[in-house]
């Protein structure tokens, strides 16, 4: 089910000798990293926050955490889960910040996700871009509806290919409570797009 | 299969990820994006939000009300070990004997095992040939006179469960309260009446014939047990006779005001 993310993601990893010049903080070599990880971390963390301006924060805190932390690094190992680590924790963090409570409680006029739509469209066949825009939009609210530990396991398994041994000791729990919280987010999700006619 | 393992979604579940599978990913603004990685590359990130995490709100109420049990608890706790009153202490004598205290018969000599082993609530019986002098330092002084037999009573805590009972079945007892016995009040109980004590110095004498209290100073309720409360003066007594409800005022015993005189002086120094 997932194990093609991972392969794509394997596929485009990072040589050693990109991972020793990320480790010396070389700029060549940071571009080349951020390239390769930018991506995944903002859909992650939007997927996980729900709004642009979050994720946008999220995402910068991630890339500083990063570059903080690029030293410690083993160039010998693949840096997908370190990164995707660093963004699941920056963005409970997130969860729990005062200013993420209450962006749950108000919406954005200025944020084109939540506004007019027909603005925000401006690809090449509208009609096909307003018809994916919409359903991305849907399944995100209905994603952001999830409770927090619900929403993380559902992303993290389906969007980032997440076995449930890793989505465990990423949350702090066990693989099994992992699986059930799997099955829970998915049936409520099924409730929650049954009732927005997706 | 539950656990680390792959599972075969159901029907339901199948059509709930094929949706999340159509929906498209999220892609970021180009010029965010181009910022970023500029930042990233060069390592000086402009001014971001700081982002301070709350603690979750549902284990914040857990916590705040298990912080405040914890809290009561530990007032509660220690303001019942505070509000626990000085224990009895027996005061060296010269005279020979014994003190049973609940049967078991020990030398008045030895002051520091009847220290040990006198508690609220003992039964005790003089059997000396001197008076022995109890004190609750600051609360209560006691003196029993030979042939004594009392219930000890436990001394008034210091801020709540101010109210002490005791009993003397036979014989003599001098009391005389302490500068921390304000606001206290101790209930002796005799075969005849009850006296209500609330700050005074005076002798409560069970004999044969009857009871009798002679108040020194402050003053004294007396209770017959079939009978009306009474006043009782210094300088004056009330005796409650055997088989009667009528209570007798009268001067006090002219034996008695020396002695509590010199109880009142003596103990009064050691007790406060």
């Amino acid at each position: 089910m997932t194990s093609h993310i991972r392969e794509r993601a394997q596929e485009a990893g990072s040589t050693v000798q990109d991972l020793a010049g990320v480790r010396r903080r070389e700029p060549e070599a940071l571009a080349a990293f951020f390239e390769q990880h930018f991506d995944r971390v903002y859909a992650l963390v939007h997927r996980l926050l729900g709004d642009r301006h979050s994720a946008q924060d999220a995402t910068q805190e991630v890339f500083l955490k990063v570059h903080r932390a690029a030293h410690t690094l083993d160039p010998a190992r693949d840096p997908e889960p370190w990164v995707t680590t660093i963004a699941y924790n920056v963005c409970r963090d997130f969860w729990r910040s005062g200013a993420y409570r209450l962006s749950r409680q108000a919406v954005s006029i200025d944020d084109p996700e939540r506004g007019d739509r027909s603005l925000a469209s401006r690809a090449d066949d509208p009609e096909h871009s307003l018809i994916s825009a919409e359903r991305r939009d849907m399944v995100q609210k209905a994603i952001g509806m999830l409770q927090e530990p619900l929403r993380a396991v559902v992303v993290l398994r389906e969007y980032q290919g997440l076995s449930y041994e890793e989505i465990a000791s990423m949350t702090g729990t066990t693989p099994v409570a992992s699986r059930k919280r799997y099955s829970r987010a998915l049936a409520e999700l099924g409730k929650i797009l049954d009732k927005a006619a997706l | 299969m539950i656990g680390g393992a792959e599972h075969n979604p159901g029907p339901e579940e199948a059509r709930v990820l094929e949706k999340l599978r159509k929906a498209s990913a999220p892609v970021a603004e180009a010029a965010f994006r181009e910022r970023l990685k500029r930042e990233f590359a060069s390592g000086s990130f402009s001014e971001r939000p700081v982002v301070v995490p709350l603690p979750p709100p549902r284990r914040k109420g857990r916590m705040r009300w298990i912080t405040g049990l914890a809290a009561a608890a530990s007032v509660t706790i220690v303001a019942a070990a505070l509000n626990q009153p000085p224990q009895w202490t027996a005061l060296p004598t010269s005279g020979s004997g014994t003190l049973v205290v609940n049967g078991v018969s020990l030398p008045v000599r030895n002051s520091a095992e009847l220290t040990r082993r006198l508690r609220p609530g003992s039964r005790v019986l003089l059997q000396s040939t001197q008076d022995l002098d109890l004190v609750s330092s600051g609360l209560l002084a006691m003196q029993l006179s030979p042939g004594t037999e009392l219930t000890l009573p436990s001394p008034p805590g210091r801020w709540f469960g101010r109210q002490a009972r005791a009993s003397v079945d036979r014989g003599l007892l001098r009391v005389t309260t302490g500068r921390h016995f304000d606001g206290a009040r101790l209930a002796i109980t005799t075969p005849e009446a009850t006296v209500h004590v609330t700050g005074t110095t005076l002798a409560v004498i069970a004999e044969p014939a009857g009871t009798c209290v002679c108040v020194l100073e402050g003053t004294a309720h007396v209770r017959p047990h079939r009978g009306t409360m009474t006043r009782v003066h210094p300088g004056r007594q009330c005796e409650v006779h055997r088989g009667t409800a009528d209570s007798k005022m009268g001067d006090m015993r002219e034996a008695e005001r020396p002695k509590l005189r010199d109880l009142r002086d003596r103990l009064q120094s050691v007790m406060n």
